[in-house]
């Protein structure tokens, strides 16, 4: 593990009960599988003004974020969220969705980097 | 309190969070988890009937109240916990009216409130489940079949008529000579009944002294009369919603008959010492050794609370009117006395058979059960011979018999004329008693080896 400033944090996942290096490589495998591909998703689907997609995407990554404690983005996804679903503020959701995806690919390079993956 | 392992599947299409709420879950070993990542999958499990779900809100494949339906419908006992990323109390409260049993939000404490949320409903799991499995001990242990046993045609008059009286809520009458087993057949009658989830109450009313009785049945306040140091419930709220059982309802004061008959017509009581009256709701099974009409006759018993009472009668025949049950049931007493004293295995020799077939068991069940108890524990080997068999012979005059020297065609014939004699000569319930045909009756009559007297021509029952 490095020392320099990371746009993720570990210490909600080792905060839980028997969290050791193992669980936390098996989280980290599993957001590297799943969660930079939904980013761009969530790019192409406020492209495609396809509302209801972006949704259900800014809903989903929301718990990641947290969790990751990935807090740059924490706001913009709440905001994408709330936006998306009441079909308000629309066109402030594409900038915010590229803030969102440049910093889920930047966690997750810095994860790679870490963990040597 | 010993808790039995849960099974949780986890219903979730991150699978970030799944793999968190996984390893979180695991850490309890007697948590079996299992994990789903759509809908689809879940539904095709849903049968396993899992104590728990923790079910995603949002899932790709379906809409969170529809899924949590489903279960509710496939798995009515399965605990859904509905885990959001949305804290919206409107759907929260839908969801509670739809029947889930928690709602989570995704946060930092997640983890926490569902492992309280879970430590929570297993205690409630463990407590159903244990519920449960002593409803069903319950409810085999008075599964007609096993209550009495016994192949006999007026045993199984009995069975269809205790099936009528459970399936229905008809005030029941049982009657039979002491020691039949009329407390077995209430208790079977309530727990067959939809009135089993409630109590069954007994009360020997010929066991409580007449000046107690109205206490006992009513209940009393504090104070009502010397030495009612507190309130009390009487046995009537004591069985509401179940059944109250009266056993040797003959033996009730005249008094108390009227009392007993008010609270029949009115369906509510008032405790000793009170004016205040409490509705009940309570079915009644009644007992008794005596003819309660005779009694009605000798004005011992209130007319009104005969016809009252009287509702389905159950009579239950006496052991020498059972033919071969006699063997039955002695067998059942015997694995059951041997299993209960870790004794090996037991049986009857064939002198032991004939012995109990010849015996008229005046103390019905009862007799027998402590006669072939103490048979068991005289008899050293696996096999009951017929001196461990010691009846009171004081008891047994009905019929003698020499039978030691006579053959099987001259027993047979023996045990035939004994049932004969004792039964007013009625050829065709002897022949179902004794499990023989009428005509093999008529034939030994015919071959002077049995005799339909003493006024043959007006004692032949043949119907």
């Amino acid at each position: 593990m490095t020392n320099k400033p990371r746009a993720y944090s570990l210490k909600q996942l080792y905060e839980m009960e028997n969290a050791d290096d193992g669980f936390i490589l098996t989280v980290i495998n599993i957001f590297l599988e799943y969660v930079p591909a939904s980013t761009n998703e969530l790019v192409n689907a406020c492209a495609k003004e396809d509302w209801d997609t972006v949704y259900f995407i800014a809903h989903k990554l929301k718990a990641n974020v947290n969790l990751l404690n990935i807090e740059l983005i924490k706001e913009d996804v709440r905001f994408i969220e709330n936006a998306a679903k009441t079909k308000t503020n629309l066109e402030q959701i594409a900038s915010k969705a590229k803030i969102v995806n440049n910093t889920i690919q930047q966690a997750a390079a810095e994860m790679k980097e870490d963990f040597n993956l | 309190m010993k808790q039995d392992p849960i099974s949780i599947f986890i219903v979730e299409d991150d699978a970030v969070y799944s793999a968190v709420l996984g390893h979180f879950l695991s850490l309890n070993p007697d948590f079996h988890v299992k994990k789903f990542n759509t809908a689809k999958n879940f539904l095709s499990a849903v049968y396993e009937k899992p104590d728990i779900v923790t079910l995603d809100y949002s899932m790709p494949d379906t809409n969170g109240d529809l899924l949590l339906m489903q279960v509710k419908e496939l798995s009515p006992d399965t605990k859904v916990i509905i885990i959001s990323g949305q804290e919206d109390i409107k759907v929260a409260v839908e969801l509670f009216k739809k029947g889930a049993d928690d709602y989570i939000v995704k946060d930092g404490d997640t983890q926490e409130r569902l492992w309280l949320s879970i430590r929570n409903m297993r205690e409630n799991i463990s407590l159903k489940k244990e519920v449960s499995s002593l409803q069903q001990e319950v409810a085999k242990k008075y599964n007609f079949q096993k209550a009495m046993i016994g192949n006999s045609h007026t045993l199984k008059q009995v069975f269809s008529l205790m099936e009528k009286a459970a399936s229905t809520n008809i005030t029941v009458t049982v009657t039979g000579e002491t020691g039949t087993g009329k407390d077995l057949v209430a208790k079977a009658i309530h727990f067959n009944s939809d009135r089993k989830k409630f109590p069954f109450v007994p009360v020997n009313v010929a066991a409580i002294p007449r000046e107690l009785l109205e206490s006992e049945l009513f209940g009393h306040e504090k104070g009502a009369f010397t030495g009612a140091n507190a309130k009390r419930i009487g046995k009537f709220e004591e069985a509401n919603n179940g059944t109250l059982f009266l056993d040797e309802i003959g033996e009730m004061d005249i008094n108390m008959q009227a009392k007993l008959l008010r609270v029949l017509q009115e369906q509510e009581i008032s405790r000793v010492g009170s004016n205040e009256l409490i509705k009940i709701n309570v079915r009644i099974i009644v007992a008794t050794h005596r003819n309660l009409l005779d009694q009605v006759k000798k004005g011992k018993f209130r007319e009104d609370l005969f016809y009252r009472l009287l509702g389905l009668t159950v009579h239950l025949p006496p052991l020498r009117e059972r033919g071969s049950d006699i063997i039955l049931v002695a067998k059942h007493f015997i694995d059951e006395f041997c299993r209960e004293n870790n004794f090996s295995k037991k049986h009857l020799s064939g002198d032991a058979k004939k012995k109990l077939m010849l015996h008229s068991f005046p103390g019905n069940i009862r007799e027998l059960k402590s006669v072939v108890e103490l048979a068991s524990v005289m008899c050293d080997t696996e096999e009951i011979m017929e001196e461990h068999i010691q009846i009171n012979s004081q008891a047994n005059n009905h019929f003698r018999s020499a039978s030691d020297s006579l053959t099987l065609k001259q027993f047979t014939a023996q045990l035939i004329q004994h049932c004969l004699d004792t039964n007013n000569y009625d050829v065709l319930k002897v022949a179902s008693q004794l499990d023989v045909g009428k005509s093999t009756i008529y034939r030994m009559v015919n071959n002077n080896e049995l005799k339909l007297q003493k006024n043959a021509d007006n004692k032949l029952h043949d119907k």
